[in-house]
Parts: C-alpha cells; sequence; structure tokens
C-alpha cells in the first residue's frame, strides 16, 4: 500500500477492499495486475483492522468566538 | 326588653382542633396552590418538606416519598410552583398544612400548550415528514456532536464510539442546553457544522431533564436549524418518555446520547468479521483466477498456433535478417516475460499458503549444504546437517537418529 493509502479514511479503505473483491471475482484484470490488487487489498485489510485497534479518539473542539465566529480548537483526547 | 346574652361556645383545644380539621379537610380536598418554593429540605425518609410562600403569606407543605419521586424537576429555594393535593391538619400542633401529590413549575401547562400548537403546525408544513428523512451513512470518517460539555451526554458519546469505532473522528461544538441562550447557541452551531460540510453525521442532544430544561429542543428555531441542516442529524434529548420537536425533526431519534452514539457508528465486530470476509473472498478469487490462467498458458504452449510460430522465428533466424532478429527478440521476450510472471504468480501464492501453514506450526527442512528440501526421514539422515524453516525464521540442526513410524495395516 502505497503511502496516499495511508491517509485513506476507513470507509475509503472498505470501499477500495470491495471494489477489489468485486473486481478479482469478475476476473477484471490480468494476472500480474490480480497479483498486486491482491496484495492490495490485504494490505487494505491490515489498514482496516490498524483503525479499528485505535487507542485514542481524536476529538477536535469547534468553540464559538464572541463575534460569532466558529475556531478550532485544542484536540482533545478520548475518554 | 330583656337582654339575652348568647355566651359563645366553649372548646377544648382539641374539640376545636378537631372541628378545624373536619372543616379544612372537608373543604379542601383537592385544590392547586401557587407559590414560590422555599425551605426545601429532603428528610432521610424521602419526604420532601418546603414551604409555598408568595409576598405576605407563606404556607408549610409536604410531599411524600411515593408522590415526591414522580417529581421531575429540581426542587429549589425560588421557583414559582403549582402544588396539588390537600390541606391536612396536625392536630397536637393546631397547625396545617398542605400535603402535595403533585408539584409541577408554573407556566408548565403554557409550555405543554405552546409544545402541542409549534408541534401541529410543523407537522402540517411537512417537517416531520417520513420522506424526507435521510440515510445515515454506513461508516461515518466524522461525527460532529453538539451538545454541552459538562454533561453526562458527552462523555457518554465518546465512551461509545471509541469502543465501537475509535477510527471515527469527532467534531465536538459545545454549547449551553438549557436556559435562554440555549436554543440561539444550537441554532448557529448546526448552521456551522451544515456550511463547514466535514462531518458525515451529527448528533444534538443532552442528557434527560424536565420539560423546562429539554426546552431549547422545542423551540421552532431549532427545529428549523435541524431542518435546513445539510448534514443527516441525529437527536438524542434525554430519556425514553421525552419526545422533543427536535426528535421529530431530526432524521433519527436516539432516546439516550449514548443510543445516538452507537445509531451514528458500526460496531467494530460487525466490521472485523466483514474485513475477514472480504480478505478470504480476495484470496479465493485470486487462487481461482491463476488456476484458470496457468490453465490456459498451457493450453496455448502446447497449442498448434504457437508450434507455427515457433517455426517462423527458426526459419526466419535462419535468414538470419533483421526482421528476424526483431522478430525473435519480440517472440522471446514476450514468451520469457510470461512465463515469469507465471512463475512469480505461482511462488507468491504458494509462498503465501506456505507461510500461513508454518505458522500453525509446520516446518521445512532443508539439506544444509545443498539446500535441497527433504521430504523424507531417510533423506534427513542422509544429509546429518539440515536446516529446519519455522515461519519466522530458520535453525540449523544435526540428525542422530532414525526414528521409524511403525506402519499402518492396510
Amino acid at each position: 500500500m502505497s503511502e496516499d493509502d495511508e491517509s485513506l479514511t476507513f470507509e475509503e479503505a472498505m470501499k477500495r477492499l470491495e471494489r477489489i473483491v468485486a473486481d478479482l471475482e469478475a476476473g477484471n484484470y490480468p494476472l500480474a495486475e490480480s497479483l498486486q490488487k491482491f496484495e492490495e487489498g490485504i494490505a487494505l485489510g491490515k489498514h482496516c483492522r490498524a483503525l479499528l485497534e485505535r487507542a485514542d479518539l481524536r476529538v477536535r473542539t469547534l468553540v464559538e468566538a464572541p463575534d460569532g465566529t466558529f475556531q478550532e480548537g485544542e484536540a482533545l483526547d478520548g475518554e | 326588653m330583656t337582654v339575652v346574652r348568647v355566651e359563645p361556645p366553649v372548646f377544648s383545644v382539641g374539640e376545636i382542633n378537631a372541628v378545624v380539621r373536619e372543616l379544612l379537610e372537608g373543604e379542601f380536598r383537592d385544590i392547586v396552590v401557587r407559590g414560590e418554593l422555599s425551605n426545601v429540605r429532603e428528610h432521610g425518609s424521602g419526604h420532601v418538606y418546603f414551604r409555598l410562600k408568595d409576598a405576605g403569606a407563606q404556607l408549610a407543605g409536604v410531599c411524600f416519598r411515593s408522590d415526591a419521586r414522580s417529581i421531575d424537576f429540581d426542587l429549589e429555594d425560588g421557583v414559582q410552583v403549582l402544588a396539588r393535593g390537600r390541606l391536612t391538619v396536625y392536630e397536637a400542633q393546631g397547625s396545617y398544612q398542605l400535603v402535595a401529590r403533585s408539584l409541577e413549575p408554573a407556566g408548565r401547562g403554557e409550555l405543554e400548550r405552546a409544545y402541542r400548537v409549534l408541534l401541529a403546525r410543523l407537522d402540517a408544513e411537512g417537517l416531520f415528514d417520513p420522506a424526507r428523512k435521510r440515510a445515515l451513512p454506513r461508516m461515518p470518517a466524522t461525527v460532529a456532536v453538539i451538545t454541552s460539555p459538562g454533561g453526562a451526554a458527552v462523555r457518554d458519546i465518546l465512551s461509545t464510539l471509541q469502543r465501537r469505532f475509535p477510527c471515527v473522528q469527532v467534531l465536538f461544538v459545545p454549547v449551553p442546553v438549557q436556559g435562554e441562550t440555549a436554543a440561539p447557541a444550537i441554532v448557529r452551531a448546526l448552521d456551522e457544522v451544515s456550511s463547514r460540510g466535514d462531518a458525515d453525521v451529527v448528533i444534538v442532544g443532552r442528557g434527560g431533564g424536565s420539560l423546562e430544561d429539554l426546552w431549547a429542543f422545542n423551540e421552532e428555531t431549532v427545529a428549523r436549524a435541524i431542518h435546513r441542516c445539510r448534514v443527516p442529524v441525529i437527536s438524542a434529548v434525554g430519556h425514553e418518555r421525552d419526545v422533543t420537536i427536535a426528535d421529530h425533526v431530526a432524521d433519527v431519534r436516539a432516546a439516550t446520547p449514548t443510543m445516538a452514539a452507537e445509531i451514528a457508528v458500526p460496531a467494530r465486530e460487525e466490521i472485523l468479521a466483514q474485513i475477514a470476509g472480504l480478505l478470504s473472498a480476495c484470496g479465493r478469487h485470486l487462487r481461482a483466477r491463476v488456476a484458470h490462467a496457468s490453465s490456459r498458458v498451457n493450453e496455448m504452449l502446447r497449442s498448434y498456433a504457437l508450434g507455427r510460430v515457433r517455426g517462423g522465428i527458426e526459419q526466419a533466424m535462419q535468414r538470419s535478417d533483421f526482421t528476424a532478429q526483431r522478430l525473435r527478440n519480440a517472440a522471446l521476450q514476450r514468451t520469457l516475460a510470461l512465463a515469469a510472471r507465471l512463475d512469480t504468480l505461482h511462488a507468491r501464492l504458494s509462498g503465501l499458503d506456505a507461510r500461513e501453514t508454518m505458522r500453525r506450526g509446520f516446518t521445512v527442512c532443508t539439506d544444509a549444504r545443498s539446500g535441497v528440501l527433504l521430504r523424507a526421514s531417510a533423506e534427513a539422515v542422509a544429509s546429518r546437517d539440515v536446516h529446519v524453516a519455522f515461519h519466522d525464521g530458520v535453525v540449523s540442526a544435526r540428525v542422530e537418529e532414525r526414528i521409524p513410524i511403525p506402519k499402518e495395516r492396510s
């Protein structure tokens, strides 16, 4: 999986994995690419599992300033 | 003319208190008294004692435990209440008090009327139409949470998200959830989340409370902000019995903040099972693909057509001209590439299988010098020095003895 894939959101990664499985099933890829896709699928699965094992929820706060604008505050740790 | 002096009747204290008791208790069996709470004391027994007062008068009151349990707001000094009950006289003291069966904040009746009127109006306008409820995303990347920073609601929501789906991002917008400032702040927060557009779903709510506490969620402005919010909204106000206007407008109503978080994200176990299913399907399809491809390549290699190409190449090679050279290179390269690709596929796929098998405890034994795979114990004895490969590394070993396995009777 490339650097780019590391930043995939959970849903993006799952969608990509589902797409790969569907394409593999349909035999859409040439042989060598099938293997690449297979490996990409394994990596995506790992990525998703890792995301599900996260220890800390990422929490951003959005606070209203006295002038009525909202500003993003410090990230809080989940409880 | 005789003046008849009518002597007033003479009562004993007990007698007059008994008469007063009969009069008051008979006359005031079901009354409502409006007044301001003061001196509220909750007794250890669960009975609540208080005084009702207004500008110039006071009345003692009590609410017994069985009735006090159903009071749904905070009994605080200074709150205007309607106390419904009966008067009783305590003969031993010559005092009387109000025994309240129910207490509710003054103005609640108006709130309830306002609630019903607004509910009917917004319903007629179509704000609660089930057809316009939006589906929630199955796996949101970002959940916005609009609630009080101090309440249990935000803690419940965050801990539920953490437990079920920790890869979700939370955009927390702290707002007051009761009092005059609550509704405008909730409206601005909803509008902000809607216009930012970086949340996939928004939870708006608070923990349970009295009708007065929850009032912001019955305000028309909040209902309309939920209605125009471009992000699907889950309402999470109080407990099961409190259905607010916000609940009616929201795309999904959750009975509690915890349930809102459960609705917003999938459960970890479900998702893990789904991933496992997808990965095993990946492997299955790839194996089928490789099996199919290798049988096709074998067919091609055997085929007459390839034989003719080969013959052509040989003839061309014999002519040894430029075209032949090019043809040979091209054909050779194509064949080599195909073979290499197939070898790689087989090796990598079977390698994957072997690693999985070895992880379960199987090992592979090779001759230490030649690296030849040992398939039988006799070969191992012949080698003496062997390498034993585990899934995570290789150990070297010396074979001392062959212990034959007794043959099974056939």
